[in-house]
């Protein structure tokens, strides 16, 4: 399900926290990683991808919007 | 539940910062007063625009005959059918055009091409001439965002609003939670703008997935809810709208193909459009909508977008500065899905319902020439207001609104008491789900009702389903009381809800008031399927009268004889 993060490149800085719409993802505290937690609230905007500094978020359509 | 409160003043209060909301902080912290945002998300990127936008309807006075004021008070008037009065549509909107245009580039967005200088403009939806600025507008929400902060505009995001503070019949300030960790907020204005935008997530979309919506899925109808909880008169709610999507992702994007020339095709390969308009392919979104629909039942689909004749700059055009700039993912999509639009033809369906804002919807709170609701000290602008129209109607509704708060915040002294009495019960009221122990998930409840939505107030109605879709919404009602979420990001969400429930039932009742057609697919009813000028050419005002919804006609005000002389006299 969209967005998919790279865990390799995401340096946990918060910007997908801080700037999804739907209020979707949380950083992982412990491991600095961002995490979704509602996937299915996705609208697929594409601003938590937009707004990566380390271009660790790719968008993921789901298999039924194909 | 003894949630931490939070108390805060301000001369102006916007709940919403969406462009509208956005920019009528501008308008009012212009004029010198105090202003607070109240934001469900997080400015920089909330509302409709958030992900980016690349066209802006705007006249330009170039000199050509549709080019002028006059000949976009006419459009106007034209693709509202006379439903907005004209007065308020230009004083709050197309008499700024100009002014927007010119600050959009003074705060850095690049409006014009480059390489000549010069407005890209694009024609369709029934326009006369190329309305559409094609522009880069995939920051324009963080630029506007970065203006309001610079002013210093106090933004509180992550505040979902729940309702208005009410005092001697005049609206007070508003109440809303923290999304993340509950706080409770009391906000006490002297003057109030709604901003919240439009009313998506009431009707399912083909995919199944609810959020894949057209217009922001987090855009729920909160300011039309809560101002109708207040008082204030809402018009036009069954006058919804829907628009022609990709197969599969309700996606903005219809007005680039059609912009640059792409043709709408059935099964047959024929250009059905034609049947049903004299401007074909160019015939406003309603039509396209409603034909596209025909099309289908009647067995002539699917249907498709044909981009294959375009020529070379003319695709570049569409798929790196118009596609994935109106919607950032579009061309992401199209790969997945493997989809090359210079070969393939795009199969497209109809989206799901909404309540939004944009050009020629006529629907939502209803303001006078000053932005003001029927309740005292309460504003409207943007999406949720009558006079909208998509991103240009956001961004001048927006500011001449703003402006018009702040003058009439200038004027009062002291701010109203808050009564205890009404906090107290909002927090018992707003808090319920958490605490319910064993309950029926928020989602389950929206589910449901999505589904009645779809089943009887769905894209044909009739008196009869109307009414069972009517009581099947009232038994959902009385299932609120056994809602149960997990955290305050669901109570979020089922907060949402209960204001989805409620403008369920005002656009049903007034579908039912409404006996015609209108509008295309906007209100199609089975049992009255042609348009009746002579009884319904005007509003389906809706007003809370103690507690029960009540109906009534507003006959449209056609003033095409010169607001813009009225205006400057």
């Amino acid at each position: 399900m969209p967005p998919v993060i790279d865990e390799k490149r995401c340096n946990g800085c918060g910007i997908c926290y801080k700037h999804c719409p739907g209020d979707l993802f949380t950083i992982n505290k412990r491991r600095k990683k961002a995490e979704l937690l509602y996937p299915d609230e996705c609208w697929h905007c594409g601003v938590c991808r937009m707004d990566c500094p380390v271009s660790a978020i790719k968008i993921v359509f789901p298999i039924r919007m194909l | 539940m003894n949630p931490r409160r939070r108390f805060i003043q301000t001369d102006v209060l916007i709940i919403g910062g969406g462009v509208a909301g956005c920019m009528a902080a501008i308008g009012a912290r212009e004029q010198a007063v105090d202003v607070t945002i109240l934001e469900k998300a997080e400015i920089s990127r909330s509302g409709d625009a958030g992900g980016g936008n690349d066209h802006l309807l705007a006249h330009l006075n170039s000199g050509e005959p549709w080019d002028t004021d006059e000949a976009m008070c006419q459009y106007y008037q034209q693709i509202s059918q006379g439903l907005i009065d004209l007065d308020i549509g230009y004083n709050l909107h197309i008499r700024r055009i100009g002014e927007i245009v010119r600050r959009l580039e003074s705060y850095g967005i690049e409006m014009r091409d480059p390489k000549t200088g010069q407005f890209i403009r694009t024609k369709s939806f029934g326009q006369p001439g190329p309305y559409f600025i094609n522009f880069k507008g995939k920051n324009i929400k963080p630029v506007i965002a970065g203006e309001v902060k610079k002013l210093g505009v106090n933004v509180i995001n992550r505040v979902n609003v729940t309702n208005l503070l009410k005092k001697d019949k005049k609206v007070s300030g508003a109440m809303g939670f923290n999304v993340r960790n509950g706080d409770f907020y009391v906000i006490k204005s002297k003057t109030t703008i709604i901003a919240t935008g439009d009313a998506t997530r009431l009707w399912p979309n083909p995919s199944g997935l609810a959020f894949n919506t057209w217009q922001s899925p987090f855009n729920n109808g909160a300011g039309h809810a809560m101002a109708f909880r207040a008082g204030a008169e809402l018009a036009n709610m069954e006058l919804t709208v829907s628009t022609l999507i990709p197969k599969g992702f309700s996606a903005a994007g219809l007005n680039a193909f059609i912009g640059m020339g792409a043709h709408l095709k059935n099964s047959l390969g024929e250009r059905y459009m034609e049947k049903y308009h004299p401007m074909g392919e160019n015939a406003p979104r309603n039509i396209l909508v409603l034909g596209t629909y025909r099309e289908i039942i009647e067995g002539r689909g699917p249907c498709y977008v044909d981009c294959r004749h375009l020529s070379k700059e003319a695709m570049e055009h569409l798929t790196k500065n118009l596609l994935p700039v109106d919607k950032d993912t579009f061309m992401i999509f199209c790969e997945q899905k493997g989809i090359d639009l210079k070969k393939d033809l795009l199969e497209i369906e109809v989206s799901e319902i909404q309540i939004a804002g944009i050009t020629g919807s006529v629907s939502g709170i209803v303001v006078d020439k000053k932005g003001r609701t029927t309740v005292d000290r309460l504003f409207a602008s943007g999406a949720c207001s009558v006079p909208s129209y998509g991103l240009s109607g956001a961004l001048a509704t927006g500011l001449s609104v703003g402006i018009e708060a702040a003058q009439l915040a200038k004027k009062i002294k002291n701010y109203l008491n808050v009564d205890e009495e009404q906090i107290e019960e909002e927090i018992k009221s707003v808090y319920a789900p958490i605490h319910k122990k064993g309950g029926i998930h928020y989602r389950e409840l929206e589910d449901r009702l999505r589904q009645v939505m779809l089943d009887y107030v769905g894209y044909i109605k009739t008196e009869e389903g109307l009414k069972i879709g009517l009581k099947k919404l009232y038994d959902l009602e009385k299932r609120v009381r056994d809602m149960s979420v997990k955290n305050y990001h669901e109570l979020m969400r089922a907060s949402e809800f209960k204001d989805l429930l409620l403008i369920g039932k005002l656009v049903a009742i007034s579908a039912l008031a409404r006996k015609e057609s209108r509008m295309g697919i906007s209100h199609l009813r089975g049992d009255y399927p042609n348009q009746n000028d002579e009884k319904f050419l005007g509003s389906i005002i809706l007003k809370n009268k103690n507690g029960g919804i009540k109906t009534f006609f507003r006959p449209a005000k056609l003033n095409l004889s010169n607001p813009i002389q009225r205006v400057r006299s």
